[in-house]
């Protein structure tokens, strides 16, 4: 009986502090994200008013700027994810068998998904800047002045210039993971094909690919998912700039929260951003679940 | 690789022109963290004429990064130790001693995983405000701790569920308590899960830009991002490129050090995330 | 539930202020806790002013506290209700038009109408230029701040490169345009712009307008009234202003740059003309060259506008407030008054090369300041955005997002007119705007 007791308090002391941060500081505030959506409030003042569903209409059919940051968004998550998987899937396929350098190479190609993408903002606004900048200047060394231009004040280009680092930091990082995944595949599969003089390309979709398209399918959804979430980069380079061109879903939220102060209307765009990252991830997982090949 | 065919050439060239870009930028910001102003200004292609340590003492001293790199130390120290710590006991109350509601309970905290911390900041905001945590550590560690458990609770619950029941019955039969069992045994026998899991929450917080830019506001109290962004708009009206560039370098050296002693656990802490997804 | 929450740390504030008051009573020393933007003006004036006020108030113990970011560092002292108490809030973070709203400013209506610190036969409310205290406002009567520091928005140019080529500063926009067409010509940047700051461009807008069409349709449009915008003269005024880039008078890269580049741009010598404020000299003092001069000028007339030549866009700066939630509020309300004191205001003068808004302290300025002092003078009417800006800060967004398309030629003249139309019947529109009206 003893013993028993003992337990329920050893039990009990060991779970204690988890959950109850976990209640505190992750539950109730995403639950009163769901309260809070519901009212007008200033953040400000403690006056809150209820104004129902008031906030999503207006932020559907009454806010442009929403949707331009939606679009936005669906860019990034279409753009990166794409250019990221190519690039990383080549390398891989390189990266896969080892040669000289290849180890040093691959931690050099690795690395950036260390640096935090405050430094890494900075640097590449820096990389963009007009007058002291890196990239123009590249271009008219190489001969093509005619496409230097004001990259992060430029409608045209912005959203790609913000994403390109976000392509930068990642493109490493999955392919180390890719790496690791082609290199647990058995080598009799590779070495059959071989045989049956297969060409490279062929060898990598109709095998390598198969055979790690749970770890590639895997990868896409932490992308997307990623991309959909980016603030860092986007406040740091342009806070959404030039008029709004490359606004994005969580740059919109946090200055209507932390800088217009209308904690309502951001809520209620925090409940439609998880809605969206929910629904894409889900509907990627989906789509992209095919028959897994045992081997 | 040697170069066998054309394809195997042109994926050499491929690899070279990516090496560049991979290295061009960390390159140009070493080299330019070493010029003056008015060489900044020149052309970016020139070397600096002699080595500006000056503009470093200028970042590590007027600029603050010295305090606020000190203050990601502290700040992610404790953080994840606690994390880890936390979890791990959780963890392995759920899996090693299930009981009615267990098994609820580990779902509550793995399905945190799907949640962003973005969409909780208002609330969160609110409820430091109200329990008067705003700008202190206070509100920042225990934020942190919280939303690093889903993931953490995940890996380590993962892990123990994976060990030989022997093990604490072996522990038991010695006279160890539950918790000495815990501490004694489990834990150490844990201990490469317990790197990634410390691995990966390093990553994790260090980097952290929005949570600390809501919550923290005294200069004293910035880390490191929030530290470099304020840098950079600070900067700007001394117009000290130099500086900001050494600021820069001082934030990433850490994280270079680190990488080189610890690749392989770094590797794997770092893509052990991208479960998450 | 937000008000339980309320109450209870109201109680818990009611308690620390008991025990605050009790141990205040024994050694009877009131410590002044004053926060100051840490910008242009650094933060050694304050001190002076701080110890000069201790001097005269034994009992009264004065901390300045300075920060660059001054908003940042004390929103969630605001939000938390443990504010200093006199704050100077500057830029972002929170601004006074946010803490109006929500009602956490402690008026000073009735100390307006105290005798003046050393002015005993003058009310302070009459030792301060009347339209600034207008300009963080309510709509009621009361008056909720007072600032110190008078600035004005006008153009620089470059005295020594003039000489060199033998230019003038332009008195018409003719003379603008056949001046920029020679700078261009000699391989120099007539104006240096600058886009990061979308507000700052709003301010050449403002003025255009004005010189164009007039006070009274800068006032329509300020206040948002019905077909403001597609008035003749406005249109035509951004259709001037629009000239300017399509002349190619603004350096390249222009949109990508902040305020502080392209003023390194002008000080460089990379630039002739530059529009400013009147805190360039001290802002730019560490960076220009040492020989470097920079003389003020006014936006030049429109010969085809009806507009008044003289109007100035003048800032009254932002305003020294007194939180509601201030531990000593008399106190600090007191050490406003002697903050905007004469004499104090004279110092200030001195101390920093700037202007102040308290009547008749303007004297012995710099040559450049003269200049701006005069252009003060002249100025039959001022006007500002800065009430406007707090009043309808989505619309004033709005109005700067437009205003970057405006230059990056997305929008044109027409459709930015337009636009700005329906923003403006938007905002009038919403019933959750309360609307304001100005009358410069």
């Amino acid at each position: 009986m003893k013993a028993v007791y003992r337990q329920i308090g050893f039990k009990a002391g060991f779970l204690a502090p988890a959950v109850g941060i976990f209640v505190v500081f992750f539950i109730y505030p995403i639950l009163q994200t769901l309260h809070v959506s519901l009212y007008r409030w200033g953040g400000l003042s403690p006056d809150m008013d209820w104004v129902g569903l008031d906030n999503f209409r207006n932020l559907l059919f009454h806010d442009p700027i929403f949707w331009k940051a939606v679009s936005n968004n669906l860019f990034f998550l279409i753009v990166f994810p794409i250019i990221t998987l190519v690039l990383s899937l080549f390398f891989a396929s390189v990266f896969a068998r080892r040669f000289r350098g290849s180890t040093l190479l691959s931690s050099v190609y690795f690395f950036p998904a260390l640096i935090s993408w405050v430094a890494i903002s900075i640097l590449w606004s820096f990389i963009y800047h007009p007058s002291i900048g890196i990239l123009n200047s590249l271009l008219a060394g190489i001969g093509l002045e005619g496409l230097a231009r004001t990259w992060l004040a430029d409608p045209a280009v912005v959203l790609g210039a913000v994403a390109a680092p976000l392509i930068w930091r990642n493109v490493g990082f999955y392919m180390v993971m890719f790496v690791a995944a082609i290199r647990n595949i058995p080598p009799e599969y590779h070495e059959s094909a071989l045989i049956d003089g297969a060409s490279r390309w062929t060898i990598f979709r109709h095998i390598t690919l198969p055979l790690i398209w749970e770890v590639v399918s895997v990868a896409v959804v932490f992308m997307v998912v990623n991309a959909f979430l980016a603030f860092d980069l986007v406040w740091i380079m342009t806070q959404g700039g030039p008029s709004r061109h490359s606004e994005i879903l969580t740059t919109y939220f946090y200055r209507k929260a932390f800088i217009e102060f209308q904690m309502g209307y951001a809520t209620a765009m925090a409940v439609l951003l998880f809605i969206g990252v929910l629904t894409v991830s889900l509907l990627l997982r989906r789509f992209m679940q095919r028959e897994t090949v045992e081997y | 690789m040697k170069p066998r065919s054309v394809g195997d050439a042109v994926r050499l060239l491929f690899v070279g022109f990516y090496t560049l870009i991979v290295l061009g930028p960390l390159v140009w910001l070493v080299v330019t963290s070493f010029k003056t102003s008015a060489e900044i200004y020149g052309s970016p292609w020139t070397l600096p004429s002699r080595m500006q340590w000056d503009n470093y003492v200028r970042a590590w001293f007027e600029a603050n990064i010295g305090q606020y790199l000190f203050n990601s130390i502290f700040v992610t120290a404790v953080s994840i130790s606690l994390i880890v710590i936390i979890a791990a006991m959780a963890a392995y109350v759920l899996v090693r001693y299930p009981f009615r509601g267990s098994r609820i309970i580990l779902v509550a905290f793995v399905s945190g995983l799907m949640v962003p911390v973005q969409i909780a900041l208002v609330p969160l905001h609110d409820l430091l405000r109200t329990l008067g945590l705003l700008d202190s550590y206070w509100g920042l560690i225990p934020v942190y701790i919280a939303f690093s458990l889903p993931f953490t609770v995940f890996l380590l619950s993962g892990y123990f569920s994976t060990l030989p029941r022997d093990l604490e019955q072996a522990a038991i039969i010695d006279g160890c308590s539950h918790a000495q069992v815990f501490w004694r045994v489990m834990l150490p026998v844990s201990k490469p899960a317990v790197m990634t899991a410390l691995i990966f929450n390093f990553l994790g917080i260090w980097n952290e830009f929005i949570l600390a830019l809501i919550i923290l506001a005294s200069d004293e109290l910035k880390t490191l991002p929030l530290g470099l962004a304020d840098l950079q708009v600070v900067m700007r009206y001394q117009v000290d490129w130099g500086a900001l560039f050494a600021g820069l370098v001082i934030a990433i050296v850490p994280i270079f050090i680190g990488y080189i002693f610890l690749q392989e656990q770094v590797t794997e802490g770092a893509t052990m995330g991208a479960l998450k997804g | 539930m937000k008000r339980a929450k309320n109450a209870v740390v109201r109680l818990f504030l009611a308690m620390a202020v008991v025990c605050l008051l009790s141990a205040g009573a024994a050694a009877e020393t009131i410590e002044l806790e004053v926060a100051v933007f840490d910008g242009a003006f650094g933060t050694d004036f304050f001190e002076y002013v701080a110890r000069e006020y201790e001097e005269m108030h034994p009992n009264v113990e004065v901390t300045i506290q300075g920060s660059p970011e001054i908003g940042i560092v004390l929103r969630p002292r605001f939000l938390q209700g443990n504010p200093p108490d006199v704050t100077w809030l500057v830029r972002e973070g929170i601004t006074n038009a946010e803490l109006l709203r929500a009602d956490l400013i402690h008026p000073i209506t009735e100390a307006m109408h105290s005798p003046a610190y050393f002015q005993e036969d003058k009310k302070w409310k009459e030792t301060i230029m009347p339209g600034t205290l207008r300009t963080l406002t309510d709509g009621s009567d009361e008056i909720w701040g007072v600032s110190l520091d008078l600035l004005t928005w006008n153009m620089w140019y470059n005295p020594q490169m003039f000489e060199e080529y033998g230019w003038e500063p332009p008195q018409t926009f003719a003379d603008l345009m056949a001046l920029g067409d020679e700078i261009r010509q000699e391989g120099i940047v007539p104006i240096a712009l600058q886009g990061q700051i979308a507000d700052y461009n709003i301010y050449w807008v403002m003025q255009f307008i004005q010189r164009q069409a007039g006070m009274d349709a800068l006032n329509s449009v300020l206040n948002l009234e019905e077909g403001a915008w597609l008035q003749d003269g406005v249109l035509e005024a951004v259709r001037k202003f629009r000239m300017l880039k399509d002349e190619g008078f603004f350096q390249s890269g222009a949109m990508g740059m902040d305020h502080m580049e392209a003023q390194t741009q002008f000080v460089m010598g990379d630039a002739a003309m530059v529009a400013n404020g009147s805190w360039m000299p001290a802002e730019m003092g560490g960076i220009a060259p040492d020989d470097f001069e920079m003389v003020p000028f006014q936006y030049p007339k429109f010969e085809d506008g009806v507009g008044d030549p003289n109007a100035l866009n003048v800032m009254d700066a932002e305003k020294w407030i007194v939180p509601r939630d201030a531990d000593h509020p008399e106190q600090a309300v007191d050490f406003l008054k002697f903050l905007t004191s004469k004499p104090m205001a004279q110092e200030f003068v001195q101390q920093k090369d700037a202007m102040t808004t308290v009547v008749g302290a303007n004297v012995d300025l710099s040559e450049e300041l003269q200049i701006m002092a005069d252009m003060v003078e002249e100025a039959d009417r001022t006007f500002t955005h800065v009430p406007i800006q707090g009043w309808y800060p989505e619309w004033f967004g709005t109005w700067a997002d437009n205003t970057t398309s405006l230059l990056l030629g997305e929008l044109d003249p027409e459709d930015y007119v337009e636009v700005m139309e329906t923003a403006s019947e938007r905002t009038r529109e919403d019933p959750n705007v309360e609307l304001f009206e100005v009358d410069f």
